[in-house]
């Protein structure tokens, strides 16, 4: 007699969750000044898919933007197109591609592929390249898994900073430039013609050189900001740069302005905090002071920062004096020759030497004449235009109708000289004039 | 005499839920049990094992068998799948039948695709080495290979992560018209388990142990699991069918109890001894029950619902060939022995087979037999 049962299995232990569409590739270099640019992880993710770089983006990622030009159904994309460049970059379109990313891949950290965090710290204008560029040395090391850098992005970065060696952004075969992201990319490799892009010859630079150093500048701050964990980061480059510029050259504008290579009224904005500094001026400003630019940026300067001031090497410019006496007489001598064709006051300005404005400002009679007879000429000039013009007009318009064909405005049109131009009204005016002098219009 | 009433669940369901909640019962019988810890142990605790070989009678139970090793690595590896979302650990494919004298890989290739959830598969490309592209839209293009597609195999397998390819009704890989391709075939599967590291299960009829020892290389790496029916033969069989045969009773979702137990030799028969047929008979019944709204399940249902004869006979010679070649192996060890000459008598040596042949004759010479007297010639 069987006394005893079997036990039952509970029903399903586990599901399997929701997965992700595209495998969670893991971002290379992440944490380091290495770090692998955005446009750089699409074409390998597409790889790892065994797919083209185009179906990737036009299948799985243009069609979750929400800009309508990422998504045309006509095969183009936005991506693939105008706005190549800027993926890598601390806009509003990296930051969606981004978050699509994640979405589709799963995988996290990937805003560190781009310069996100840079955004508010270093002007955009400028920021980007808007082709690849690349180190052949750093493409060959990782023959297996070749990948683009993001400083290689930054238009400001010229030498690798591991390897000392320019950047390259032609093809050493068939020297032509490649795009961030391309329908077909393949990392090390010419889009056009397939070459291999570490063949050819490369220069190296002096570890000393000032590219060298700039380029090691940047690897710095975009290393720091890889390991920064703040999402956003605030920058007191505003205080600091009003600091150096009390301490630094007694509040004067034009010499801060000098000093780094810049222009006053961009220091004047640096200043108020109404606009962030262009990343090759903040390492202008770095120099200058012999100051770390992130300390420029991070840490908030007081009076016992220590700089020492480098000697400008940009000679003050020297500003040209001008005595208006001197320049009214010259006009007024070259009013008395009374050339034809008489020279307009830019043309007279510019062949003395001075500013039209700064003459008008200062020598108003003499400025008066020389106008008057300018726009006397142009206005001669411009009768003896348009009679030239009716001349043309009567010729061809009497022959047609000599000829017995009606002089249609379409048909004269295509007779005129291509200097005649037809709709100008007094000649519209003398065409009709003329249809009635022929008895062709009441 | 009043017949005590079952105690039924209170809560009221219609006959379709009651008819899948029977369904979803899986009875945790010894022989389920069984091989289910083996596959277990070999699915959670990876050995050298890269091809493991389920087979079986139909119905026995191994889709059951492979589903709930599925749960259990599931279970096993929630926070690696939290972690890792792109992470698919398990992935179970239908083999599909061959029809011609070359099994269709192609076809099985966009299955196991389909399975990992890979995306484009029709435009998938080939990579050589250096990353350059070779081949446009292999899976398109109506003159791509199979081998095209398995690149593409191996790559989502590595990059999913997958730790389990199961093969259900992988007994189809045996059966091409070209008896030739077998060992060929079966190449082409230890190679996707080596170069990938996932272990392949298969999963079938007795149908797939020809493939069991078509190479040396395939033998040393396999594991095997019979997952049996009970057989008659077997006291101990039997007692444990007739425990699922009560477990099944206790669940009928039925206001009465059926007793099955007093029907279990008719039971046997109509199921052969396999749990899962047995269950889906039983199910075909309590279906017309719960519509008829019968207070148990009675034997005229049994009967009503009972596989046809000649199904049953079928499944059965299939079952007892398995068996036989299972439980009575043509090789044993003591052949194995002997192969290697190991316990037999030791073969004589050249000097020794000289002495010990027979002594040839010189032509002419009389054999030295005996001569017969007493018979001499007249002249």
């Amino acid at each position: 007699m069987i006394t005893n049962t079997v036990e039952f299995w509970e029903p399903e232990l586990a599901i399997m969750p929701p997965r992700s569409r595209l495998y969670q590739l893991p971002p290379l270099g992440l944490g380091t000044a290495e770090v692998e640019c955005i446009t750089s992880y699409i074409v390998r993710l597409a790889h790892a898919h065994l797919l083209r770089p185009s179906v990737i983006v036009l299948k799985e990622i243009a069609p979750a933007f929400q800009k309508q030009t990422m998504r045309l159904s006509n095969g183009r994309s936005d991506l693939l197109g105008s706005l190549n460049a800027c993926l890598n970059g601390q806009g509003e379109t990296g930051e969606e591609l981004v978050s699509i990313l994640t979405t589709l891949t799963g995988a996290r950290d990937l805003g560190h592929m781009t310069l996100k965090k840079f955004r508010g710290v270093v002007a955009i204008h400028g920021l980007l390249r808007q082709c690849q560029a690349w180190c052949p040395v750093c493409l060959q090391e990782r023959q297996n898994e070749p990948y683009y850098r993001l400083i290689w992005c930054l238009q400001d970065c010229e030498v690798c900073p591991k390897h000392n060696v320019r950047l390259q952004e032609q093809c050493p075969k068939c020297r032509k430039t490649q795009k961030p992201l391309a329908r077909q990319s393949v990392i090390g490799r010419c889009g056009s013609c397939d070459t291999s892009l570490t063949s050819g010859t490369f220069e190296r630079v002096s570890s000393t050189a000032k590219e060298s150093h700039r380029a090691r500048q940047i690897a710095s701050i975009l290393e720091w900001f890889q390991t920064d964990k703040r999402e956003k980061f605030s920058s007191v480059f505003s205080e600091n740069a009003k600091l150096l510029l009390r301490m630094g050259c007694q509040n004067s504008k034009a010499g801060f302005a000098r000093l780094v290579g810049s222009d006053p009224d961009s220091v004047t904005s640096w200043v108020d905090g109404k606009q962030v500094p262009k990343l090759r001026s903040l390492l202008g400003i770095a120099d200058a002071f012999s100051v770390c630019p992130l300390a420029l940026l991070s840490t908030r300067f007081d009076e016992h920062t220590t700089f020492s001031l480098k000697s400008s090497h940009e000679p003050r410019r020297r500003l040209r004096f001008h005595d208006y006496e001197v320049i009214g007489d010259r006009i007024k001598t070259i009013l008395a020759a009374n050339e034809f064709p008489p020279r307009s006051l830019a043309r007279i300005s510019a062949d003395l030497g001075c500013n039209q404005t700064w003459v008008s400002k200062n020598c108003p009679e003499v400025v008066a004449e020389v106008r008057r007879r300018y726009e006397t000429y142009i206005s001669f000039r411009k009768e003896e235009r348009l009679q030239i013009a009716k001349r043309h007009l009567s010729m061809v318009m009497r022959s047609l109708h000599e000829a017995g064909r009606y002089p249609s405005a379409t048909v004269v049109r295509r007779s005129l000289p291509s200097n005649v131009c037809f709709a100008e009204p007094a000649i519209h005016q003398a065409y009709k004039d003329i249809l009635r002098d022929l008895g062709l219009r009441k | 005499m009043s017949v005590p009433l079952k105690c039924v669940d209170p809560t009221p369901l219609s006959n379709e839920e009651r008819l899948t909640v029977f369904k979803g019962y899986r009875a945790a019988h010894r022989a389920l049990v069984d091989a289910y810890s083996r596959l277990e142990g070999a699915v959670l605790t990876r050995t050298n094992t890269s091809l493991l070989m389920i087979f079986g009678p139909t119905g026995v139970g191994k889709t059951t068998l492979v589903n709930r090793a599925k749960e259990k690595l599931l279970q096993k590896d929630q926070t690696l799948m939290a972690d890792n979302p792109g992470f698919i650990p398990f992935a179970v494919v239908r083999a599909p039948a061959c029809d011609g004298a070359r099994y269709p890989w192609r076809d099985l290739n966009l299955r196991i695709l389909r399975a990992l959830q890979e995306p484009h598969i029709d435009k998938k490309i080939e990579l050589d080495s250096e990353g350059k592209f070779i081949a446009e839209q292999i899976a398109r293009s109506p003159r791509s290979t199979s081998a095209e597609l398995s690149t593409a195999v191996r790559q989502t397998l590595r990059f999913r992560r997958t730790k389990v390819l199961v093969l259900d009704e992988a007994q189809h890989l045996s059966k091409i018209a070209n008896a030739k391709l077998l060992n060929h075939q079966m190449e082409q599967v230890k190679d996707l388990a080596d170069e990938t590291g996932v272990l392949l299960v298969l999963s079938g009829t007795y149908h797939l142990m020809k493939v069991l020892h078509v190479t040396g290389q395939l033998c040393r790496r396999q594991e095997r699991i019979h997952f049996g029916r009970y057989r008659a033969e077997s006291p101990s069989d039997m007692e444990e069918f007739q425990r699922v045969v009560a477990s099944l009773d206790e669940k009928l979702p039925l206001p009465h109890p059926s007793e099955l137990l007093g029907h279990s030799e008719f039971l046997y028969t109509g199921s052969l001894g396999i749990v899962g047929v047995l269950k889906d008979w039983i199910t075909r019944a309590l279906n017309i029950a719960l519509n008829t709204s019968a207070k148990s399940l009675r034997k005229s249902l049994l009967e009503q619902t009972i596989m046809e004869p000649t199904e049953l006979r079928t499944i059965l010679t299939e079952a007892r060939e398995g068996e036989r070649e299972t439980y009575e192996p043509e090789v044993g060890l003591q052949d194995i022995a002997a192969l290697l000459g190991i316990g037999t008598k030791p073969k004589p040596t050249l000097i020794e087979e000289a002495v010990s042949a027979p002594m040839k004759r010189k032509p002419g010479e009389r054999a030295p037999t005996r001569d017969q007297v007493g018979m001499m010639s007249a002249a």
